[in-house]
């Protein structure tokens, strides 16, 4: 299996079951308003894997999933499920669902739903919502978990979710090149300190030496094999150890 | 600990900001140096007089960036926040916005405070302008503008101790903090465009690794000849003659007048060689006991010190610990761990002492044994290089490189089997400054009078129980136990066992005792080889055992005398000529 990448955003997708196309275009014209524009790739099909939610929705019920082109922050995504359950309350009839809307999002690794139900393998990821790994990536396609929905491990769906990984990882490639960390860094060049990923003391004992988000740094030199790298911070010259720099992530300015 | 003499004034700030500079500045000619206790934290205080208020203790407090304390120095800094009754707060002027977070923090503590900003002089030519006037008005406590390395500002600065009040400040968060940084910044510091001075062009240059190393080489081999010039000169035309006609004269009489014999005689004169007191064999208390401290190894810590220092002041010793970093952690070590390597490379004993610049008893550890094993001081080198070169240069060589080799593997060896990892480099590099005479000379005595007072009783100690062990016909006992190894595994001549016996004490007087015993060349290779590994000599161990511990002292030594057995027969088993 692939491990990913800790600091990545994260490709958001969004399934919409419904029943009347009237109510899909206005739900999908509010997500779109939200979350910016899709791709062109997306998938729509009849959604008879399951009578879940017959009682609420109808039947001869309709998916489509939508996949954004915004690459969304992982740490702020359990707030998408809270506006879209939002949006589903503003949809209800009588009290009851006339839409379904679940949010998930696909990365190197996986594809992750999530949701307010709490379960076996659901973790807690904040606010009152819950993640599910439910394809894992493995030798050239996604996979299922013995837990999947059958509707997920379908071979449409896991060559629609397959396809959007591949965008992903053409978008990421960008990202990477605009955000990059110390070591990676060309000398003389101006940057900006995005993020520190490293543990309270490492971000403590840098940002004393002037170095925390926001501020600008010049790399000086780097050292050959893995050795400390140099920079300027105002005035100040300071020697990181290569460990350590690889966790000061940086942007052009 | 701090003698109760009028107000203590603690002279705080980040590290390198000129601190001690103005210590020295502030401060008379008396001046101690002493561990903070429970610490090896250096604890430097002087005395300041103040007008009408009457004197006061300066307290050189270790340099903080902030009052978390992160390491044991950081504590000791905040502790003594609690006895001191003002504080001066040293800014580098250069540096305002990283200075200014301690200053905030040092004023919400209450104690009546004063700001030196330091390095006035540079901002001029790195093209920076701080309203003094405003800055003063934005930190709510007097600011003066000072320049340590030419005492301008000094005084004023002196005035306003007598006249600080108490000021009560809110105390703000760490985000604050930095919000009211940003803000006083931009209020008082307006930056304009400057040219390259030659200091910071030599900065680019030795940093950059294509230009650093072989810098840094050539640093390290200039110091290397002016510390040996200086020793040695030292030793032939200072000291050597001050004992020869001073102290030998008198301890002529006092031989005489305990009979030359007995016990008394033997512990303070020693044992007469040819009918005569030798400093070197005698073993005697008030002879090789003072002569082996003062006349061999002190002449020797006096020119490294002074090397050291004016490197120090310079700036250029966290340059160099950044450009051998990789290849010490590799080893175990981290870069400033070159430093007690540099110092053994002169003489053991302050290389050992400046063991405690390591942060991990590991580190520590690590670099005591790879010291002791492979790092030959340099009056065992000149011994070495001048008995065997007689046999060719290529012999001497052989000898150094076996060392190296053994360095490296050694090191790479106890990375691997050593639970741990050599911690990773985080320090400032200052800017290079020109390293002031008075603070340079002041620095030095205050390690010359550590050393004497620190190390000289344990080298008597030491000595004294080498000359009871003797004395009571235990070594040799010893001997005679050792020699048959000594002749199987080492292929050595019996008689080599004095000379080994002697290497615990003095390793170039052991070398030299190797001269007239007529050794082949591979058995002279060989002896040498062994007796640069298998020990420490006495004052380094005494001083390894300060600061290791003897616990780990005790490892350290298992680990030497294997290395020396191992080497030494490999040697014999496998040397070609």
């Amino acid at each position: 299996m692939r491990s990913t990448v800790g600091h990545r955003p994260v490709k958001l997708i969004i399934s919409i079951i419904f029943k009347e196309v009237e109510t899909l275009k206005r739900a999908e014209k509010r997500l779109l308003k939200l979350y910016g524009a899709a791709e062109t790739l997306e998938i729509r099909q009849p959604f008879e894997w399951t009578d879940y939610y017959s009682d609420e929705l109808g039947s001869r019920l309709k998916r489509k999933i939508i996949c954004f082109r915004l690459l969304y922050p992982k740490e702020k995504i359990f707030r998408i499920k809270l506006e879209t359950n939002r949006i589903e309350d503003r949809f209800r009839i009588n009290g009851k669902r006339t839409v379904n809307i679940d949010p998930g999002y696909v990365n190197d690794a996986k594809l992750v739903l999530l949701t307010t139900k709490d379960y076996t393998h659901r973790i807690h990821i904040g606010g009152s919502i819950f993640a599910e790994s439910t394809l894992f990536f493995q030798e050239g396609s996604f996979r299922r978990w013995p837990w999947t929905y059958p509707d997920y491990a379908s071979e449409e769906l896991v060559d629609f979710f397959n396809n959007v990984r591949k965008i992903y990882m053409e978008d990421i490639k960008k990202v990477k090149s605009n955000e990059i960390n110390l070591t990676e860094a060309k000398e003389k060049q101006l940057m900006v300190v995005k993020d520190i990923t490293g543990g309270q003391d490492t971000v403590r004992r840098l940002e004393l030496l002037g170095i925390r988000r926001g501020k600008t740094i010049t790399k000086i030199s780097s050292h050959f094999w893995r050795g400390p790298v140099t920079v300027k911070v105002g005035n100040a010259k300071v020697a990181i150890g290569h460990g350590m720099a690889r966790k000061i992530i940086l942007e052009t300015p | 600990m701090v003698k109760n003499a009028g107000k203590k004034i603690l002279l705080m700030g980040n590290p390198n900001v000129g601190k001690s500079t103005i210590f020295s500045r502030l401060t008379g000619a008396k001046v101690t140096i002493s561990n903070y206790p429970g610490t090896t934290v250096e604890l430097t205080q002087g005395y300041i007089k103040l007008g009408k208020a009457g004197s006061g203790v300066v307290l050189d407090v270790p340099g903080v960036y902030s009052l978390e304390p992160f390491a044991r120095a950081d504590e000791v800094a905040v502790e003594m926040l609690d006895v001191g009754d003002i504080v001066i707060d040293v800014i580098d002027a250069t540096n305002l916005e990283r200075n200014l977070f301690l200053a905030l923090e040092l004023r919400e503590r209450g104690i009546p405070m004063i700001v030196a900003l330091n390095m006035w002089d540079e901002t001029r030519h790195k093209g920076i302008d701080i309203d003094v006037k405003k800055l003063e008005k934005e930190l709510g406590v007097p600011v003066v503008p000072i320049c340590g390395l030419t005492g301008a500002g000094v005084k004023e600065l002196v005035l306003h101790l007598e006249k600080l009040g108490r000021r009560e400040f809110n105390t703000l968060t760490k985000a604050h903090k930095w919000e009211e940084i940003g803000r006083i910044v931009s209020a008082v510091q307006v930056l304009r465009h400057h040219h390259h001075t030659f200091l910071e062009r030599m900065e680019d240059i030795s940093t950059r690794p294509v230009t650093g190393l072989p810098i840094a080489v050539l640093v390290l081999y200039l110091s290397f000849i002016v510390v040996r010039f200086m020793g040695e000169a030292l030793i032939n035309h200072v000291f050597t003659p001050l004992f020869d006609r001073i102290w030998l004269p008198l301890m002529e009489r006092l031989s005489q007048m305990l009979g030359s014999t007995g016990f008394l005689h033997e512990v303070l004169i020693g044992k007469l060689v040819d009918g005569s007191i030798n400093f070197g064999e005698s073993f005697g208390i008030l002879t090789t006991g003072l002569y082996i401290p003062i006349v061999a190894v002190l002449p020797y810590i006096l020119s490294f010190y002074l090397v050291l220092g004016i490197l120090e002041d310079l700036g250029y010793l966290p340059r160099l610990a950044t450009q051998v970093d990789n290849l010490m952690h590799r080893l175990g070590l981290h870069g400033y761990a070159i430093v007690p390597m540099i110092l053994g490379l002169g003489c053991n004993v302050p290389g050992a002492m400046a063991l405690r610049l390591l942060e991990s008893r590991r580190e520590k550890f690590i670099a005591a044994t790879l010291m002791a094993v492979a790092v030959p001081c340099i009056a065992q080198t000149a011994m070495i290089t001048g008995l065997v070169g007689q046999r060719g240069g290529r012999y001497v060589l052989l000898i150094f490189g076996i060392l190296f080799t053994l360095l490296v593997v050694k090191g790479l060896l106890m990375n691997r089997v050593m639970k741990g990892k050599s911690p990773e480099i985080l320090w400032e590099i200052p800017p290079y400054r020109l390293p002031q005479p008075v603070a340079v000379l002041k620095k030095l005595w205050m390690r010359i009078s550590g050393f004497l007072t620190e190390a000289v009783p344990f080298v008597l100690m030491g000595i004294f129980a080498v000359n009871m062990l003797y004395y009571f016909g235990i070594i040799e006992r010893l001997s005679v136990l050792f020699s048959p190894f000594l002749t199987g595994a080492w292929g050595l001549p019996k008689d080599a066992v004095g000379a080994m016996l002697m290497g615990f004490l003095r390793k170039d007087l052991a070398v030299g005792m190797l001269g007239p015993l007529e050794l082949t060349t591979k058995q002279l290779v060989i002896a040498c080889t062994v007796l640069a590994i298998y020990f420490p000599c006495m004052a380094t161990f005494i001083v390894m055992v300060r600061e290791l511990g003897i616990r780990d002292m005790i490892k350290a030594a298992c680990i030497m005398i294997a290395t020396a057995v191992i080497v030494g027969t490999l040697l014999n088993m496998f040397l070609w000529f």
